[in-house]
């Protein structure tokens, strides 16, 4: 195409450079283009690239603001794989993370086919799927601590209500088909208490990752609605001409293949958003209990910020970006180009 | 036994009427051409058939049994569609093995590692990859068995999709439009394909297109349909010679039919040329107005000693083999194609005035709504001097 | 070939996407049904979604040294009041505003021009550059928060709102959206303007961005939800000065301080937060949608 452009635009000569001379036939723009680019290739140097650079440096260092620099060499990083609290960080981070991608995009995936195939009522149930994406994740984390609340939550109230029915605490004990209720989780629990959702570091992670897929699973639902639309109806025709009559054969030679760029999308974007969980641990749980929410982002923010150990906060950094965008160059490279057909 | 019924199908999308009351019965093994123009309603009346549209009013039968509240995976029927609608990411083997799996093989034996577990998957299995290699040679396609169809050309998409279509062998075949993708040359070889297989399989055969070379070309009887319904079905002869409806002659033959209209006079006779003039129509017709139709190879160059009409050339179109002339009557509107080969047409030049001839015998005639009228000639009479 | 669904499938997936709904829903009604609440009635979850409204006094003014009667207010006001009260949280609305409609004005200054000069003109090193938008995005956003936070700690900008926009004002993605989209644009359309005699760069701002519009509003609602609601960079880079607190870290704050009686006041803020974007939602939702898939096909 800019061969065919290039015969009509040279009407125009080009103007002369700098230095007096005409630029060659394929530089027509330099000028204006370097100084159209200019601002973002600046910006991009200065708060993309030396920024990482900088990480990479003050990793190999014991530094802190208003403090000396010492050149510490691998030390931060072998403390990160040593030292038991920042391996939890990675194995929080990582759970974190195997939770919620593939809920989050299942989730999504089912919510798209389900809403797809509706008669009416669409647009209600997409409008309702896709709040949690428009609000801030601190305030509904809040709400969500509140709700979880172990004593005035509503969530462990109604749960305790349900202790006292004729209905529900056989029905949740497992009464009903001859469990002994004491030994239910249910049962348990309507005796001592119910559990501290964020407190317990049984559950906290649990409860992290539930609140990070309900906030997200909403916008893959969306992409995976675009998906759907862009599958080729008459595939559908043809599979049904073929003998295909059930939902699933459907479903496993039309509609998931043809959703292949789709979901490596939706798992691409899902993954780096929830490597970089922040709100929810720095405002609830603290990195705890006992570090088992521990993430990487917040390790960061902790270190650097509030302890000012900036040398280990670097090193954390610098491998949080190796993990990430390895992950996701691994998965463009090899799966992307496996999923797209013509 | 395969014969398709179709007993009063309607069909309305919303308030608009796309089908008005389709009667039509298909005999087992006939290649029957649903033609018309864009918006007829002959795709949907196909996928009423397949089962793909549910008709608003009517009875689809297949083989004397109905259809109704019967799925389209369960009428055993095949369709190659205008898109082809092969599947992208399996390869060609693949998309012709689909619908024999499906039928032959039931979704647990479908599982990868079925035929290790499950008796009698292997040997199915078997017999499947011989029915796909033996439609593939059939249709030329064996060097491409591993290949997927994005990478392929349009006319071997077109050869996978019937052979998705054929590899088992169901009651009968439907047609959508599988040759308006390809371009005229491929379209040209495409037609004597179709039709060379139509007579290898021995089967039903139903066939939508626009194009009418392709239903004359290829059918045993055609159906034209306009605006919902069938306004005539017969043969390509029947067709082409006695078209009942002036849709039907307009709609057939290339060059388009050569039309003149008249008003009916006193007795039932026509204001027309002389060459016409011994026409006869019902006298109910008086006051009205009519057509008449010549075909532009019923019209001829006036020998010297014949009355004919005269007419200025205005563009010769040169096929090769005959030239198509067109004239412009003198005095009037009216622009007369007739066909001519080459060497009596070697002579005429543009802007030439030629004299053309015709006979009263050759001329269909068509009432003030468009139906056809049977031919009534009184003997000639006398040549008056135009 | 819908015919082929039956009514009672048809019913199971309403059920289903009612069930998912309510869960969903659930964090959102509580906050609002919240806000409307007296503390006793948050406490023993009681009075229904707006609450009795009955009268109550307000301890902490009693404590303040008021008489009982001036203290007497009914919950939903004093939810509402101590919200905007307690914390300047009109302030933080505005910083909200501010820093949200900066962030992505001067987002567009910088990656449309790029953009354009990207996917329309041909010029040495114009290859070198895209590849280093590819390798920005591969960059997740906020993992390279500690080296800009030191950067700017250095040029004394941290608690100032430099610090809380100029990091985002490149963006990536927001050039690579934009030249995707031109690319779809036919060159015909400069090469005209350029025989009228328009420069490059009001061929730009002339040409490309009327064009361009649906595309800048999917890239505006990505900046305006992503920078309203980040919680992250605020948190890191304002440390000390209140008055620049972002709506999120209003919240934190009012959260950080509160005791039991705050639950309700706590619940109103983060209505008034989350407010705006739903309600900015709910109206113009086509093209949020519009706006999502757009930037995702891409």
């Amino acid at each position: 195409m800019p061969e065919a452009t290039l015969s009509t635009v040279s009407r125009t000569s080009p103007s002369r450079n700098l230095m007096g001379k005409r630029p060659l036939f394929g530089q027509q723009h330099q000028t204006a283009a370097m100084w159209l680019s200019a601002p973002a290739i600046i910006l991009m140097l200065v708060l993309l690239v030396i920024p990482i650079l900088v990480a990479v440096f003050l990793s190999f260092t014991s530094y802190g603001l208003g403090g000396s620099m010492e050149w510490v060499g691998l030390e931060n990083y072998k403390r990160i794989f040593s030292h038991s609290s920042y391996q939890k960080m990675l194995s929080s981070t990582l759970t974190y993370v195997l939770i919620v991608v593939p809920i989050s995009t299942l989730l999504g995936l089912g919510a798209a086919l389900l809403i797809n195939s509706l008669r009416f009522g669409k647009d209600i149930y997409k409008t309702i799927y896709f709040l949690p994406v428009m609000a801030s994740l601190l305030a509904m984390a809040i709400v969500w601590e509140f709700t979880l609340h172990p004593t005035i939550g509503v969530i462990n109230d109604t749960l305790q209500q349900g202790c006292n029915s004729v209905f529900w605490y056989p029905f949740l004990s497992g009464e009903w088909y001859g469990n002994n209720p004491a030994t239910s989780w249910y049962g348990e629990s309507c005796n001592s208490n119910f559990p501290l959702w964020f407190g317990d570091k049984n559950y906290a992670i649990w409860t992290i990752s539930f609140i990070g897929i309900w906030q997200s699973f909403g916008f893959n639902m969306m992409l995976y609605l675009a998906g759907l639309t862009s599958v080729q109806r008459e595939l559908y025709n043809a599979a049904e001409m073929d003998g295909v009559n059930s939902a699933w054969s459907r479903f496993h030679l039309v509609t998931w293949p043809m959703l292949g760029p789709t979901t490596v999308f939706v798992i691409t974007i899902t993954m780096i958003r929830s490597f970089q969980i922040f709100d929810t641990v720095e405002a609830i749980t603290h990195g705890g209990p006992a570090k088992s929410t521990y993430m990487m982002l917040y390790a960061i923010y902790e270190k650097s910020v509030q302890q000012n150990i900036i040398g280990l906060g670097s090193a954390i950094t610098v491998l949080f970006l190796l993990m990430v965008m390895g992950l996701t160059v691994l998965q463009r490279w090899f799966i992307d180009r496996k999923v797209h057909y013509s | 036994m395969a014969e398709v019924e179709l007993q009063h199908i309607s069909k309305s999308f919303g308030d608009k009427k796309v089908l008005k009351g389709i009667n039509l019965k298909i005999q087992d093994g006939e290649f029957l051409t649903l033609v018309g123009p864009s918006g007829c309603g002959k795709s949907t009346l196909l996928r009423i058939i397949a089962g793909l549209e549910l008709q608003s009013d009517g009875k689809v039968e297949l083989a004397g049994k109905p259809m109704d509240g019967i799925r389209p995976s369960k009428r055993d029927l095949a369709m190659v569609f205008q898109s082809y609608a092969l599947y992208p990411h399996l390869s060609v083997f693949d998309n012709i093995a689909v619908p024999l799996r499906m039928r032959t093989l039931n979704k647990w034996q479908r599982l990868p590692m079925a035929r290790w577990f499950i008796p009698g998957v292997r040997q199915k299995q078997l017999q499947i990859i011989e029915q796909i290699k033996s439609t593939a040679e059939l249709l030329g396609l064996e060097s491409m068995l591993n290949s997927k169809p994005g990478k392929l050309s349009g006319g071997q998409r077109q050869r996978i999709a019937v052979g998705r279509a054929i590899v088992r062998s169901p009651k009968a075949f439907l047609f959508d439009e599988p040759l308006s993708n390809l371009d005229a040359k491929l379209r040209v070889h495409m037609r004597s394909e179709i039709t060379s297989l139509h007579e290898q399989l021995d089967a039903t055969f139903i066939y939508v297109t626009h194009d009418q070379v392709e239903a004359m070309t290829m059918s045993d009887r055609i159906a034209v349909m306009m605006d919902g319904e069938i306004i005539q079905l017969g043969t390509a002869t029947d067709v082409y010679d006695n078209p009942l409806d002036i849709r039907v002659a307009q709609f057939i033959g290339s060059p388009k039919i050569n039309l003149f209209t008249a008003t009916v006079e006193a007795e039932g006779y026509l204001n027309l040329h002389h060459s016409l003039s011994n026409i006869r129509v019902p006298e109910n017709l008086i006051g009205k107005k009519i057509t008449i139709g010549l075909r532009p190879e019923k019209v001829r160059l006036a020998t010297s000693n014949e009355y004919g009409i005269h007419g200025r050339v205005v563009l010769l179109e040169n096929l090769g083999s005959e030239i198509f002339v067109h004239i412009s009557i003198l005095d009037q509107e009216s622009i007369v194609v007739m066909r001519l080969s080459r060497e009596l047409a070697d002579d005429i030049e543009l802007k030439d005035v030629i004299t053309i001839a015709f006979c009263a015998s050759d001329a269909l005639v068509f009432d003030d709504k468009g139906k056809r009228i049977e031919l009534n000639l009184m003997p000639q009479k006398e040549a008056v001097n135009a | 070939m819908n015919h082929y669904h039956s009514s009672f499938t048809e019913i199971l997936r309403h059920a289903t996407l009612i069930v998912g709904g309510l869960v969903i829903i659930l964090p959102f009604y509580i906050m609002l049904s919240y806000s409307f609440k007296s503390p006793h009635e948050i406490e023993s979850n009681t009075g229904g979604f707006f609450g009795k409204q009955e009268v109550m006094v307000d301890e902490y003014c009693v404590k303040l040294g008021n008489t009982r009667k001036d203290c007497e207010t009914t919950p939903i006001k004093f939810n509402y009041g101590n919200a905007f009260k307690k914390a300047p949280l009109l302030r933080y609305l505005i910083n909200g505003i501010i820093v949200t409609l900066s962030i992505f004005f001067i987002q567009v200054l910088v990656a449309l021009p790029a953009a354009y000069a990207l996917a329309k003109l041909r010029w040495w090193g114009r290859d070198l550059v895209f590849s280093m938008v590819l390798f920005g995005l591969l960059i997740p956003v906020h993992a390279i928060a500690l080296p800009l936070y030191i950067m700017l700690a250095k040029v004394g900008l941290i608690n100032t709102y430099a610090a809380l926009i100029v990091p985002w004002t490149i963006s990536v993605f927001g050039i690579f959206l934009m030249h995707q989209f031109f690319k779809t644009v036919p060159d015909d359309l400069v090469d005209a303007a350029r025989l009228d005699g328009m420069s490059e760069f009001s061929i730009v701002w002339r040409v490309m961005l009327p064009t361009a519009i649906p595309a800048l509003l999917a890239f505006a609602i990505f900046s305006v939800v992503a920078h309203w609601n980040d919680y992250f960079w605020p948190r890191i880079v304002i440390t000390g000065n209140h008055d620049l607190f972002t709506p999120p870290l209003g919240l934190r704050e009012f959260r950080g301080g509160a005791d039991g009686s705050d639950w309700g006041p706590l619940m109103a803020t983060a209505t008034v937060i989350v407010t705006p974007l739903i309600v900015a939602f709910l109206l113009a939702q086509k093209k949020f949608i519009e706006g999502i898939t757009l930037s995702g096909m891409k």
